[in-house]
C-alpha cells in the first residue's frame, strides 16, 4: 500500500514538474444557458497547448496553466460550443453558459464541435445517456423509461418484457449500483419490471459504467448506473408535463432566489386501474398503480457553498379488498458542495434510502400481514483536487450502514394468533475509502489509476449458527448490541488506459476489482418485488468481481461517425444461488439454503454510432457468453446463466424530417434466454411432473422486435412547447415468448404439451408532452 | 408458506396476454423407476404405485413395474407385505398407525434393485370448517368468483407440515400448491386461503394433508418442478425418482 502511494506521489509530482513557476488556475462551472442548470462531463479544451478537462459531477471544472494567452473551446453534446479567448495573467472564475442546439445565440460563436471525446477521453465501457435523444426513442406505451433505452446499448441486457433488472457483462441483477443523486435505489422498476421508477422529467444525466469504474464507486460486482436528478431552473418558472395513455406526468421548476436557488417537483402516477374501472364495474375496489414523486432544491449559499435536498418517493399498489401488496423506494439525499479553493472541490453527503414491501391477506376470521425492508444510511466525502491539466486527484471515504428487516408476519383479527414472526435484522456497517489519479503522461497516453479499499462488518446483536452439511444448527452464538463480530475487506484496484494512435483512433484498456457485501436472493427467473436482500456473515462471503477489458475506437467523416469494439472478460467469485428445494419464505435458516459457486462472462461488444446530422442513431451488437458453476447445481458443472444471450443485436434511428416532425425507430433482435426444458415426465400423487436433465440446456426462442415512433412539434417557441408523440410498441405484432410452461392437455389427462405466454403484441400509444 | 404467491396472480391478470401450445424439440431421457409411496394414517392403508418416466409428448400411461417386493416394517419390527392389486399397484390395509411411529418401506426386484426409505408418523391437524369471500377478479366473467379458506387446529408442541389439497366439482387442482410449516403458528388455529378461485354454484372441497418433514419437502419441490426447473430429490435410497410419505387427511366442503 505504502509502495503504492509513494509511486502515486513521485508519478503526479514528475508530470506536473512542467508546471512548477507562473501557474495560474482558472475555474468555474458550466451552465445551461436557458436554464441555469449544471452540464456535467462538458468539455473545456485549450486550444494551444491540446490540454483540458471536463466538468465534474456538480458542472465545476478547473485548469491550472502557465501564465499566457489562449482559447477555450467549451463544448457539451446537444449544446452550442463557445470559443473563448482567454489572457490568463492571475487565478480567475468562469462560468459558463452553452445553450442548447435548437437555441442559437447572437453572441455565441459556433465552432466545429469536439466530438472526438470517443477516442480522445480515457474512459472506455461507459454508456451515456443523451436525455433529448433518448426522448426520442420510441418506447411502450410512450412511457419514456431510461432502463429500458440503456439495453438498446451494447453489453447491457434487459430481464424480458416483465421482467424487472438489468444485466451488464454477465453480472445478476442485484450486482448494478442504481443510484440516483448518489442514493442507492433498491428497485429500479415497477410493475414487475414494466416501467422503471425513473421519471425522465426529472433527471439530467444517465452514465452506466460496465467496467473500469472508476474508484469512488464501489458495493457492486458489475456496474454503476449513476442517474442525476435536474436541479430546477434558476431563471424562471416552468412547468412541462406530458399525458399519456396509462399515465400523466407534471414537473413544476423555478428560482427560490434568481440564479442563486431553485426547486424542482416532479411527480407521475399511472391510472390504468381508473380506466378498467370505467369499462368494468366487477373491480370497484381493485387498484393497480404507481407513482413517483421527486423533488429538488438547491441553495447557493456563497461562491463557495452550495447545498442540494435530492428525494423520491415511488411505490407500487396492487390488490383487492382482500389481498394488499405494494412495495416502493424513499431516498434522501443532503449534498454540501464546497471549494476550498481553485483547485479543491469537496462534495459532503448524507444519503437515506430504504426499500420495503407489505403483504396484507384478509379472510373471514384472520387477516395477514407481512412486511420486510432494506434500510440504508450512508455519509460520504468527496474530494476532487485539480493539480495541473495533467493531474485530477480524487479520493474520499464513505460508511454506510445497512440495516435490513428480513421479513415479518402478524396474525391478527377474530383469531388472533400472538406468535408474531419476526426474522433475525441485519445490521452490518460498510465503508470504503479511496485514492485515484487521472493522468496524461503525454498527448498520446492517458492513465488513470486509483484504489479503493473496502470493509465490511456485521454488527450486533445478532446470533450467527453454523449448519452441518443438511442444513441442520450445530452451533449458535450470540452477539451483543454494536458489537462488530465479523469483518471483511479487501483491495480495489481500478486502472484504465487511452493510447491515441491517431485524431481519429485510440485504444483503451481497463482493469476493475469489486467487492459486493450486499446479495439479493431471487428464486424466480424474472426477479419479485420480495425478493429478500442480506448482507455477507460467517456463512456468507462476499462476491468479487475482476474484470478486464480492451478496445479499439476509431471515428471517421470528421467525427459524425464512431466506431468502437470492445472485448472483456470477466471472473466472479461467491456467486449466491438457492438449493434445489430451499424454503424461500420467511425462513430463519436461509443461510443453510444457499449455495456459493463461480461465474465467468466474457464477449465482445460493438457499436456504430452516428451522433451528428438529421439522422442519429447506432447499431450495437453483442457478442457473449455466461456462466456459472455452484456445486449442487447442474451436478457441479459449468452451466450458462439464464440471461447468458449469445447475440443481442439493436439499430436505433432517429430522423428529423423536419423542424416539427421527427421520426424514430428501433429493432432489436438476441437469442433467447439459456433455460431447462423438460426431457420426460412422471407422476407422483396424481400430478405429472417433468423431468429434467442439464441445468438450462435449452433456449427460448429468438426474441426480436421492431418499434415506430414520430414526435410532432405543435408549438415552439421561448415560452411555449407542446408535440404529440406517436409510437407504436412491436410494430409487426411478433409474438415473443414470455415464458414457455408445461401442462396438461384439457380433458386429456396424461398427455403434456408446451404453451408459450406472449406479453405485448402491437402497441400503439399517443402522448401529449407540454412546456410552459 | 406458499399463502402470499396468489397475489402475483391479481397482477398479472391485468397483463394482456395471449398463450399458444407449440412444438418443441425435447430429448428424451432415460428410463428411471418412480415410486409413488404413502401410508395414510387416517385409514391405516399404505399403497405404492411403481411406474417408469415416460417422454414428454407420449400419451400412452406410463409403464407400470410388476412383480416387485413390496414390505412395510414399523418400528416394533412388525412386518406388513403389500399385494400387488393391479399392474404396479401395491396395497395393504388395517396397519396399525400411531403418531411418532417410524415405519420403513423397502421395494426389491424393482428392475433387479432394492429402493429403501423410511418416514415418521406425524402428529394430525383438524380441518375445522370452511369459509369464502367474494373476490373482484377483473378477469372473470359474468358469475361471481370466491377465495375459500380453511381453518386448521394445529397440533401443539410437535413440527407439523400440512398441504391443503382443492377439489373443485370433485376434481383434483393438479397445478395448485398450498403448504405450511406450522413454525408460526405451533398449537394455534390459523386460516389457510386455498389458491384456487371458484365461482357460485361450484362445490369445494378442501383437503387437509398432515404429513411427515420428508414428504412435505417433496411436495415444496414439485411446486417449484415447473418454474425452477429441477427435480424433486428421493427420500429413497437409489438412483429413482419418487418418495415415501406418511400423512393423515380430513377435509371440508363448501357449495358455493
Amino acid at each position: 500500500m505504502n509502495r503504492i502511494l509513494l509511486t502515486l506521489f513521485w508519478t503526479v509530482l514528475f508530470t506536473s514538474a512542467g508546471y512548477a513557476q507562473k501557474d495560474f488556475t482558472l475555474s468555474g462551472y458550466i451552465r445551461d444557458a436557458s436554464s441555469g442548470e449544471e452540464l456535467l462531463y462538458a468539455t473545456v479544451q485549450v486550444i494551444e497547448n491540446q490540454t483540458g478537462t471536463t466538468t465534474n459531477l456538480y458542472g465545476f471544472y478547473s485548469l491550472t496553466l502557465p501564465e499566457g494567452k489562449y482559447h477555450l473551446v467549451y463544448s457539451y453534446l446537444g449544446y452550442q460550443t463557445i470559443e473563448k479567448p482567454l489572457n490568463l495573467e492571475s487565478d480567475q472564475e468562469l462560468t459558463i453558459l452553452l445553450s442548447p442546439n435548437a437555441q442559437v445565440m447572437d453572441e455565441i460563436v459556433v465552432t466545429a464541435e469536439a466530438k472526438d471525446k470517443n477516442v480522445s477521453t480515457n474512459q472506455m465501457s461507459v454508456v451515456e445517456l443523451n436525455m433529448v435523444e433518448a426522448k426520442k426513442i420510441p418506447v411502450i406505451f410512450g412511457e419514456q423509461d431510461i432502463l429500458k433505452t440503456i439495453q438498446l446499448l451494447p453489453g447491457v441486457k434487459g430481464g424480458g418484457e416483465g421482467g424487472s433488472g438489468f444485466y451488464v457483462r454477465g453480472g445478476n441483477a442485484d450486482q448494478n449500483l442504481v443510484l440516483l443523486d448518489e442514493a442507492p435505489v433498491y428497485s429500479a422498476s415497477h410493475l414487475l419490471g414494466f416501467f422503471s421508477v425513473f421519471n425522465s422529467d426529472a433527471l439530467k444525466d444517465v452514465k452506466l459504467y460496465k467496467g473500469g469504474m472508476p474508484a469512488q464507486y464501489g458495493g457492486r460486482a458489475s456496474s454503476v448506473l449513476d442517474i442525476r436528478m435536474k436541479n430546477g431552473n434558476a431563471k424562471k418558472w416552468t412547468a412541462t408535463g406530458g399525458l399519456g395513455l396509462i399515465s400523466s406526468r407534471l414537473t413544476v421548476e423555478g428560482p427560490i432566489v434568481k440564479d442563486k436557488s431553485s426547486i424542482i417537483v416532479s411527480g407521475r402516477r399511472t391510472y390504468a386501474d381508473l380506466l378498467y374501472k370505467t369499462v368494468s364495474n366487477k373491480i370497484d375496489d381493485s387498484q393497480l398503480y404507481f407513482y413517483d414523486l421527486n423533488i429538488k432544491a438547491n441553495f447557493t449559499f456563497s461562491d463557495k457553498n452550495r447545498i442540494y435536498y435530492s428525494g423520491y418517493l415511488g411505490r407500487d399498489v396492487v390488490g383487492t379488498k382482500e389481498f394488499g401488496f405494494d412495495w416502493g423506494n424513499n431516498t434522501n439525499s443532503l449534498r454540501w458542495n464546497h471549494n476550498f479553493n481553485q483547485k479543491m472541490f469537496l462534495n459532503t453527503t448524507l444519503i437515506s434510502s430504504q426499500y420495503d414491501y407489505g403483504i396484507n391477506a384478509n379472510f373471514s376470521k384472520q387477516n395477514y400481514d407481512v412486511n420486510s425492508g432494506i434500510y440504508d444510511y450512508n455519509l460520504k466525502q468527496d474530494y476532487n483536487y485539480y493539480i495541473n491539466p495533467n493531474n485530477t486527484i480524487t479520493f474520499g471515504w464513505n460508511v454506510i450502514n445497512h440495516y435490513i428487516k428480513p421479513g415479518n408476519l402478524k396474525i391478527t383479527g377474530e383469531l388472533e394468533v400472538p406468535v408474531n414472526v419476526k426474522l433475525q435484522k441485519q445490521n452490518s456497517l460498510e465503508s470504503g475509502i479511496y485514492l485515484a489519479n487521472d493522468q496524461k503522461i503525454n498527448k498520446r497516453l492517458s492513465v488513470y489509476y486509483g484504489l479503493r479499499m473496502s470493509m465490511f462488518n456485521n454488527v450486533g446483536p445478532q446470533e450467527v449458527k453454523t449448519y452441518d452439511e443438511n442444513g441442520n444448527v450445530i452451533n449458535t452464538i450470540k452477539h451483543e448490541k454494536n458489537k462488530f463480530f465479523n469483518t471483511y475487506s479487501g483491495l480495489e484496484p481500478r486502472a484504465s488506459a487511452t493510447y491515441v494512435l491517431s485524431e481519429k483512433s485510440s485504444i483503451k484498456s481497463a482493469y476493475n476489482r469489486n467487492y459486493q457485501y450486499l446479495h439479493q436472493l431471487t428464486n424466480y427467473t424474472s426477479g419479485s418485488p420480495t425478493d429478500s436482500w442480506i448482507t455477507s456473515s460467517p456463512n456468507i462471503k462476499p462476491i468479487t468481481a475482476d474484470q478486464v477489458s480492451i478496445g479499439y475506437f476509431r471515428n471517421f467523416n470528421d467525427n459524425m461517425f464512431e466506431f468502437s469494439v470492445e472485448t472483456y472478460y470477466k471472473w466472479l467469485k461467491n456467486q449466491l444461488d438457492y438449493k434445489e428445494g430451499a424454503n424461500t419464505v420467511l425462513n430463519p435458516d436461509v443461510e443453510a439454503d444457499l449455495l456459493n459457486g463461480t461465474g465467468r462472462a466474457y464477449g465482445a461488444e460493438l457499436l456504430i454510432r452516428k451522433n451528428l446530422g438529421a439522422f442519429t442513431g447506432w447499431i450495437g451488437y453483442t457478442l457473449s457468453k455466461t456462466e456459472r458453476k455452484i456445486p449442487g447445481i447442474n451436478n457441479g458443472n459449468w452451466y450458462s446463466a439464464r440471461q447468458d444471450r449469445t447475440h443481442d443485436f439493436s439499430i436505433v434511428g432517429t430522423y428529423q424530417l423536419s423542424k416539427k416532425i421527427t421520426v424514430s425507430g428501433t429493432w432489436v433482435y438476441s437469442t433467447g434466454d439459456a433455460v431447462s426444458f423438460p426431457t420426460g415426465k412422471y407422476n407422483i400423487d396424481g400430478v405429472n411432473l417433468n423431468l429434467y436433465s442439464d441445468r438450462n440446456g435449452y433456449r427460448m426462442p429468438a426474441y426480436h422486435r421492431a418499434d415506430l415512433g414520430l414526435t410532432w412539434v405543435r408549438k415552439d417557441t421561448k415560452d411555449r412547447y407542446s408535440d404529440l408523440s406517436f409510437s407504436i410498441y412491436n410494430v409487426y405484432h411478433r409474438k415473443n415468448a414470455y415464458s414457455i410452461t408445461f401442462e396438461e392437455v384439457e380433458n386429456s389427462p396424461g398427455e403434456t404439451q408446451a404453451v408459450k405466454t406472449s406479453l405485448f403484441g402491437i402497441i400503439p400509444s399517443i402522448t401529449w408532452n407540454f412546456r410552459y | 408458506m406458499k399463502f402470499i404467491y396468489p397475489l402475483y396472480a391479481i397482477l398479472l391478470l391485468f397483463v394482456t396476454s395471449c398463450t399458444e401450445v407449440i412444438t418443441l424439440e425435447l430429448d428424451t431421457a432415460t428410463q428411471k423407476p418412480v415410486i409413488d409411496a404413502t401410508l395414510n394414517a387416517t385409514t391405516g392403508t399404505c399403497k405404492v404405485i411403481l411406474t417408469k418416466t415416460g417422454g414428454f409428448y407420449q400419451k400412452k400411461d406410463f409403464d407400470k413395474i410388476s412383480n416387485a417386493i413390496v414390505s412395510l416394517v414399523d418400528g416394533n419390527g412388525l412386518r406388513y407385505n403389500l399385494s400387488e392389486t393391479s399392474t404396479g399397484i401395491y396395497e395393504i390395509g388395517n396397519i396399525k398407525v400411531q403418531p411418532g411411529n417410524n415405519f420403513t418401506l423397502t421395494i426389491e426386484n424393482v428392475e433387479g434393485k432394492t429402493y429403501k426409505a423410511e418416514a415418521l408418523t406425524p402428529y394430525p391437524g383438524r380441518a375445522v370448517e370452511i369459509s369464502k369471500q367474494l373476490f373482484a377478479n377483473p378477469a372473470t366473467d359474468t358469475l361471481p368468483s370466491f377465495f375459500t379458506s380453511l381453518l386448521i387446529e394445529d397440533y401443539p408442541e410437535v413440527k407439523n407440515y400440512y398441504q391443503m389439497k382443492s377439489y373443485i366439482n370433485g376434481k383434483f387442482q393438479a397445478s395448485i400448491f398450498d403448504f405450511t410449516g406450522d413454525e408460526w403458528f405451533d398449537g394455534y388455529t390459523v386460516e389457510l386461503p386455498s389458491s384456487a378461485v371458484v365461482y357460485e354454484g361450484d362445490t369445494m372441497v378442501l383437503e387437509l394433508i398432515s404429513m411427515n418433514k420428508a414428504m412435505y419437502q417433496y411436495v415444496l419441490e414439485m411446486s417449484e418442478n415447473l418454474e425452477l426447473a429441477y427435480n424433486p430429490k428421493t427420500n429413497f435410497d437409489g438412483d429413482v425418482f419418487g418418495r415415501f410419505g406418511i400423512f393423515y387427511s380430513d377435509s371440508k366442503e363448501i357449495k358455493l
